[in-house]
């Protein structure tokens, strides 16, 4: 039978709580860049490496506190962690300078700038991020392109621009129409910008809920 | 960053944007919020045929603001997303906006 093993579990849990610390402040970074597609953002690689290298720094300073204190924080590692948990996202998130040149001076000084550092990596994880989020409306109106009619295109974003269901700008009224009796355009170009603006005016979950609702078109 | 330095790059970015058209503007502000986008994601989202909005990007295109890569698809094989100084003017451009 199982049994708990708390030894263990009092040398596993401050290591958890720094990492959970860690991801929370993390997703709570990513949540408020994309409000409006918060889950299919954090599902991404990008969000995923964010979260994990914030989890990983975490666990790995508060290894290294333990290390250098030793013995010394046998008696309170809950609380070690808790600070190092929350102490380490502000270290992170911030420019320590250290020599710093009185007015006037053409020196720039000595600073460590964590925080710079800090911003690269989530820059870098952003652009994965909108790589991700942008690839996958892309493909959502490609698969609407293959599977839906012209006219089932027509009559929802008839219905979301000039039925009144979102507070459009006043061209939004004829927009379907200037698409549709362009000469030029094949019925492909056609559905592929009614799909895109069923996306970007009703949101992901539209064209998802109307990709559903309708029988896939054989080719 | 110096302040001096600070200065001649606030300067050099307002230069920049004080060229740009009222839909160049737009258009790089859609491109920072969505990060990357279809140019005709973006046609649609300012009710432009693709052709008209085509015309900006490749503008933009020029003056090094924005960039494209491809992604496999039919529906559109490029997506455009912002440089660094593109990003800059977009931020530029924000702080202007809140003073």
């Amino acid at each position: 039978m199982f049994t708990l093993d708390v030894p263990h579990l009092s040398t596993v849990l401050p290591y958890l709580l720094v990492a959970t610390i860690g991801f929370v402040i993390a997703i709570a970074e990513i949540i408020t860049v994309f409000e409006n597609d918060a889950v299919r953002a954090l599902r991404t690689g990008g969000s995923v490496l964010l979260i994990f290298l914030n989890a990983l720094f975490a666990i790995a300073l508060l290894a290294i506190v333990y290390g250098v204190r030793g013995e010394d924080t046998a008696n309170n590692r809950m609380w070690i962690a808790l600070g190092v948990g929350l102490g380490f996202s502000t270290l992170l998130r911030t420019k320590f300078t250290f020599i710093k040149p009185l007015p006037g001076s053409n020196e720039e000084g000595l600073a460590v700038s964590l925080d710079e550092l800090y911003d690269r990596l989530q820059r870098f994880c952003r652009r994965q991020i909108d790589q991700r989020l942008a690839t996958d409306r892309v493909q959502t109106v490609d698969q609407a392109m293959t599977e839906l009619e012209l006219p089932i295109l027509e009559q929802r974003l008839r219905l979301l621009l000039e039925g009144g269901l979102i507070l459009a700008d006043p061209s939004a009224a004829t927009y379907v129409d200037r698409i549709l009796t362009q000469t030029s355009y094949t019925e492909s170009r056609k559905k592929m910008l009614l799909a895109f603006a069923l996306l970007n005016y009703g949101g992901f979950k539209t064209l998802k809920k109307v990709l559903k609702n309708n029988p896939v078109r054989k080719r | 960053m110096s302040t001096n330095e600070s200065t001649f790059e606030q300067s050099s970015l307002g230069m920049i944007a004080n060229n740009l058209t009222d839909q160049e503007r737009h258009l790089i502000n859609l491109i920072r919020q969505a990060g990357a986008a279809a140019p005709a994601e973006l046609a649609v989202k300012t009710f432009m045929l693709p052709e008209e909005a085509d015309q900006i990007l490749n503008d933009l295109g020029q003056k090094g603001l924005i960039t494209s890569q491809s992604v496999e698809s039919t529906a559109s094989p490029q997506l455009v997303r912002l440089t660094d100084l593109g990003l800059r003017i977009a931020r530029f451009e924000l702080m202007k906006k809140m003073r």
